[in-house]
């Protein structure tokens, strides 16, 4: 499979203060990548630099996209959106944000735009939400909204920022099954960071482990037999 | 009604102040939709008084350079040296907000202080004549002349107009920074177009219905419309309306009761929002006894 990301020799980091050094990595199109480390590692940093939030500190990124003739789509799946129940903004509201990367300033939604808004919906299971006030639904529907959105552009790589966070088990099991899906459906590569969980076997084959300031890659086979010593390292808050 | 009736005769000798106070209440709360999204609401208090003190350096710069005292004639002077502060004040601030240090509030609240300190400095200064300038400071809307309001409509329309052409970008920066960096918009630009826009509109506010009312109309109606609002697309229509109906019944009731019109506005705002708020507690607690 073709590289959809090359990392070389890259530092990541945010006021010019690096996180990572020296990352030299190739991600392949397909395959699904967890980033694990604990908190304050540089997680969030690495997904937010792949994603064009943060510039690169030195080195070098090269995206290519699996089609000649277009860029390489990213789709970004924040934390959290912060909204305190000021903003009434609905779900489809929310959702039809995604569009707007590919719009002009002063472009309205055309028809095109608005089957993107539905089928992203449809593929994350919440069309029946889309009159619904985003602030007012459960952690676990905004996380599928915030997929929905980054979904709607119809990304090659999907990054997505601890997408498990704070869901219950129930919800943990059917956002790691709905990603799955998607990953087949739509042709997702996926780029996860999050805390070491043995709900991620289930869609992750690869993870990327932050040890001091690099990264080390291993297969998730092999890894998740260090399942105990990786978590009582999480628990200690230990790189 | 016969005072409704006259108020609304195009030859009332009062029509530039109510035609300039309802376009001044209409535009306002769009600029205070966005500045709610982005939080910036203790921001929106302190703009104004920036601006009421751009007003006074602008003149202030006018009487010791230039040797004269048109103090009627110059609402361009004013309205210039007011966006030029407060627009500039605004980037800053942002600027140091974005690098993440200190405490924002904090610097809010100084750069609060020493707004309302150098404007009473350069009012006490002996080069300015009083009346006139805290009569542009209080806002001018009763003596606003043709071709103020003419000033005043271009002015406002270009806002609308970019307001409403950039509506997806501006309202994409203040909402989720993240995302539309993530899509490649020029987030910075887009910042600065809000800022520039901001910082014209509290300017022209302040002049028109000083800065009371300039909070006023850029918080009230927003937050008004926000508790009304099932969807998020009919806000800034909402707020218009509501901004629209503030300043022209303010208008009405301080002609018949012979108040000033500023805080006139400002309370009938803050009844709105009150009587709202207490509305829409009571279904609240009545569908709750319903089930």
């Amino acid at each position: 499979m073709p590289n959809l990301i090359s990392l070389h020799q890259v530092s990541i980091g945010y006021l010019r203060k690096a996180v990572l050094r020296n990352v030299t990595l190739n991600i392949a199109s397909g395959e699904s990548v967890a980033i694990l480390g604990s908190n304050g590692s540089g997680k969030t940093t690495f997904l937010k630099t792949i994603a064009g939030i943060f510039p690169v500190l030195s080195g070098e990124i090269r995206f290519t996209s699996p089609e000649a003739g277009r860029p390489l789509r990213i789709g970004y799946v924040p934390q959290r959106m912060s909204m305190d129940g000021v903003l009434p903004l609905t779900v489809a509201e929310v959702v039809e944000m995604g569009t707007y990367g590919s719009l002009k300033p002063w472009q309205s939604l055309n028809v095109q735009e608005r089957e993107s808004v539905d089928w992203s919906l449809n593929s994350v299971d919440i069309a029946n939400l889309r009159h619904k006030l985003y602030w007012e639904l459960s952690g676990g529907q905004q996380q599928r909204v915030l997929i929905a959105r980054a979904m709607v552009s119809h990304p090659d790589l999907l990054v997505l920022d601890e997408p498990l966070a704070s869901l219950d088990r129930n919800s943990v099991r059917s956002m790691v099954s709905l990603l799955g899906k998607l990953k087949v459906s739509a042709g997702l590569t996926l780029l996860w960071a999050d805390h070491f969980l043995p709900a991620l076997q289930e869609v992750v084959k690869e993870v990327l482990l932050i040890e001091g300031a690099g990264l080390v890659r291993y297969q998730a086979d092999d890894i998740w037999g260090k399942n105990e010593e990786l978590m009582i390292r999480e628990e200690s808050g230990q790189p | 009604m016969s005072e409704v009736l006259e108020i609304l005769n195009p030859s009332y000798v009062l029509r530039n102040a109510l035609y300039g106070g309802v376009i001044t209440g209409m535009i306002l709360p769009l600029i205070g939709i966005l500045m709610y999204a982005r939080r910036m609401i203790f921001l929106g208090v302190t703009l104004p008084h920036l601006s009421a003190t751009g007003i006074a350096v602008a003149i202030f710069w006018h009487l010791t350079f230039h040797e004269q005292t048109p103090i009627h004639s110059d609402f361009l002077m004013a309205l210039l040296g007011s966006t030029v502060l407060t627009t500039g004040t605004l980037v800053f601030l942002a600027t140091l907000e974005r690098r993440g240090r200190g405490l924002v509030e904090g610097r809010i609240g100084a750069v609060y202080i020493l707004a309302g300190a150098v404007t009473i400095l350069l009012l006490a200064s002996e080069r300015i004549p009083e009346v006139g300038v805290i009569q542009l400071l209080r806002g001018q809307i009763i003596a606003i002349s043709d071709a103020d309001m003419v000033v005043l409509l271009i002015s406002f329309s270009l806002v609308g107009v970019m307001l409403w052409f950039f509506r997806k970008e501006l309202l994409l920066v203040s909402v989720d920074r993240d995302l539309a960096l993530s899509m490649g918009k020029k987030v910075w630009a887009w910042d600065l177009l809000l800022y520039a826009l901001a910082g014209l509109t509290i300017s022209l506010g302040v002049l028109m219905v000083g800065p009371l009312l300039t909070f006023a109309f850029v918080l009230l109606p927003p937050m008004i419309a926000f508790r009304l609002a099932t969807r998020f697309q009919v806000v800034p229509l909402m707020a218009v309306i509501l901004g629209a109906f503030i300043a022209f019944s303010g208008f009405i009731i301080s002609y018949e009761f012979d108040w000033p019109t500023g805080p006139t506005d400002a309370l009938i705002g803050c009844i709105l929002l009150g009587l709202v708020t207490v509305i829409q507690w009571l279904g609240c607690r009545f569908r709750r006894m319903e089930r």
